[in-house]
């Protein structure tokens, strides 16, 4: 899988490539318009993101000539600006996601998964993490071919843990992801304890191994050594 | 009162003391020249009756001359002098005395002295100034309907541009500035003024776009390096050979980060609010608002144990855009839930013009004066203190009244809109 991050902000471009390239995604990186145009008219991408603030042109404009060229890659537009205007003229436009900045590593990753996930499969991939199997379209969930029930968040919160295995993830993130913008509202992190150790239960209820290890005060760590 | 009435009264009362002015002159002008007439007549017909007497011979005669226009006397005394005199003589047809003209000459006939009275009736004083009055009367009555007219007119063409230029001025939006544009138009006074409100909405909307591009620059500016921070603590985070005590350390750090861009967004979004930068496009149902939140924070309700009642006998369909909506409603609901106890209750009640939330909680009323204060909280584990202030100006922005009352431990926010 191979990504095109356009991003001015090298510090930030470098933080995005280092940990998708560890989620095993190849990265190609351009600083600003003139570069990125030349990279999208050139080269096949599964996957674009693109800042709307950067030099010698505007990120918008980039989806355009994505769609112009209708390029098969997903785009998702990473922005400062939660301008209302600019949310619904990039979508308009034909980008699949929009993210704010700052937003959390492990939460663009899903993203570009999911994005990926639409365009390359149709939806119809199925995730499988050692006995784990996900099927979007169903959403469901099966551990050695048994189905496991879970509400919509546990299967949110296992999606999530899964397209961002081996890494540690922040409550913040985990909280963020699960209840949107209005995660602080939610008050305290009790509720994601809940759904998780719910989440972690039925899990190994169902015969799976127990992934989901606990980092301590920072947040948990969904692998397999 | 119109500026046009307000003229018209001072144009008539202007033309008071004018016609009264004009009415003296008239009147002692009149006068003054029927006088001299009747003099001048007076002269004539004594004239003329000299001659005629100077050609009679017998003192008979002469008497017999009398009547009602000259009265003859016989006289000792002579004088050569003539001289004219006013008097009031009875008259039968008006049954009043009336002002008479009367010119007296001596004549020598016959070595007698005679005395010639001659008398011609004024035209009565009284009279003319009646008529004067009544003339006076038309012609400012005739003032007053040409003005009526006038103003009619001018109204509908001379002061039209005017009135274009001030509907403009009343119904300016800063968010329509650029299709504002005041014409060109003939009368120069209301040219300077369309030019100089065509310069200063212009310069309005210099200003909002340059502040509208300063607030949107301020949140790049600043989640750029949030971006930046948060993004290398996350990277940091995965390093193996973290202890728990640096992972604990390097999270404090990352919630703080958090914490500040929330912040900074917030007040982005008040300073928005503030610009009217949300249009509201279509009514949004409060109900489903309401509704929508139930679901969303049915969670903590249940961790609570809170009770919600709604009561809805009309929707509110409010023009707000659609993002305060969620917001206005997120903020009060979730705090109904915060600063809510254990069992404890909402009662939601909806209107078609309201939307009043109360819920128990055994915390103190808020200080009415600090209530919607920026960063007025005391507790600083509760969010960051910015929620009220963001209701506020919501409604603030949105004509709708906010009323916060508190009461056997009931905490209550009614909302009322007062839009059209």
């Amino acid at each position: 899988m191979k990504l095109l991050i356009i991003e001015d902000e090298i510090p930030l471009r470098d933080s995005i490539q280092q940990y998708m390239e560890t989620q095993g995604y190849r990265c190609e990186t351009a600083g600003n318009f003139m570069e990125a145009m030349d990279k999208i008219d050139f080269y096949e991408y599964d996957c674009v993101l693109v800042d709307i603030g950067i030099p010698m042109g505007s990120g918008l404009d980039i989806v355009k000539e994505l769609k112009a060229i209708k390029s098969k890659a997903g785009i998702i537009i990473i922005s400062a600006r939660d301008a209302v205007d600019d949310k619904i003229s990039g979508l308009q436009l034909g980008s699949d996601d929009y993210l704010t900045k700052p937003f959390h590593l492990s939460e663009l990753n899903a993203r570009i998964a999911a994005v990926i996930r639409r365009r390359h499969f149709n939806g119809d991939e199925k995730i499988m993490f050692n006995e784990i199997e996900i099927s979007h379209v169903a959403k469901s969930v099966k551990v050695k071919g048994t189905s496991v029930e879970l509400t919509q968040k546990e299967f949110d919160l296992l999606v999530y843990f899964i397209n961002n295995k081996g890494r540690v993830i922040t409550k913040s993130a985990l909280a963020q992801h699960i209840w949107g913008d209005h995660y602080d509202q939610v008050v305290s992190y009790d509720f994601l304890y809940t759904h998780i150790k719910n989440l972690r239960k039925k899990l190994v209820e169902a015969g799976a191994e127990d992934y989901i290890k606990t980092i301590y005060g920072t947040g948990y760590k969904f692998t397999d050594n | 009162m119109k500026l046009l009435t307000r003229t018209t009264i001072y144009y008539l009362l202007f033309c008071i003391p004018l016609l009264m002015a004009s009415g003296c002159f008239l009147y002692f002008n009149i006068e003054k020249s029927l006088r001299h007439e009747l003099d001048e007549e007076l002269q004539f017909s004594n004239e003329t009756w000299v001659r005629h007497l100077n050609k009679l011979s017998g003192e008979k005669d002469i008497l017999e001359l009398n009547n009602p226009f000259i009265q003859i006397e016989k006289t000792n005394i002579f004088s050569g002098q003539q001289y004219f005199s006013d008097t009031l003589l009875f008259e039968s047809a008006e049954e009043q005395k009336v002002p008479y003209r009367s010119l007296t000459v001596f004549i020598e006939h016959n070595k007698q002295y005679y005395k010639l009275s001659f008398q011609r009736s004024v035209i009565e004083q009284r009279d003319v100034f009646k008529n004067l009055i009544g003339l006076m009367s038309i012609v400012f009555g005739g003032l007053l309907l040409l003005f009526l007219l006038i103003n009619v007119y001018i109204n509908k063409r001379l002061w039209k541009p005017f009135n274009s230029s001030l509907t403009k001025i009343t119904s300016l939006n800063l968010q329509q500035l650029q299709q504002v544009h005041f014409d060109t138009v003939e009368i120069r006074e209301f040219n300077a003024l369309n030019t100089s409100l065509n310069a200063m909405t212009n310069k309005m909307q210099a200003d909002y776009l340059s502040m509208k591009t300063f607030t949107q620059n301020a949140s790049h500016e600043i989640q750029t390096p949030l971006a930046i921070i948060q993004s290398k603590l996350e990277l940091l985070l995965q390093d193996s050979a973290l202890t728990e005590q640096q992972s604990t350390v390097i999270t404090s750090a990352f919630e703080a980060t958090q914490r500040l861009s929330k912040l900074n967004q917030a007040l982005l979004l008040i300073t928005k609010i503030e610009n009217n930068q949300f249009t509201a496009i279509e009514p949004v149902s409060i109900k489903s608002v309401v509704e929508k939140y139930q679901s969303f924070f049915a969670e903590l309700l249940d961790q609570k144990k809170i009770t919600v009642s709604v009561k809805t006998e009309h929707d509110w369909l409010l023009l707000l855009h659609p993002m305060l909506a969620d917001m206005l409603i997120s903020n009060l609901f979730g705090n109904a839930i915060r600063y809510n106890i254990q069992q404890g209750e909402i009662c939601i009640d909806i209107t078609a013009k309201s939307l009043d939330m109360a819920n128990t909680s055994n915390l103190p009323a808020i200080d009415k004066t600090q209530l919607f204060y920026r960063f007025a909280k005391k507790n600083t584990d509760m969010g960051n203190g910015l929620g009220l202030a963001i209701v506020k100006e919501i409604c603030d922005a949105n004509k709708i009244d906010i009323r916060y009352s508190a009461s056997d431990n009931l905490h209550r926010f009614k909302l009322t809109g007062s839009q059209q």
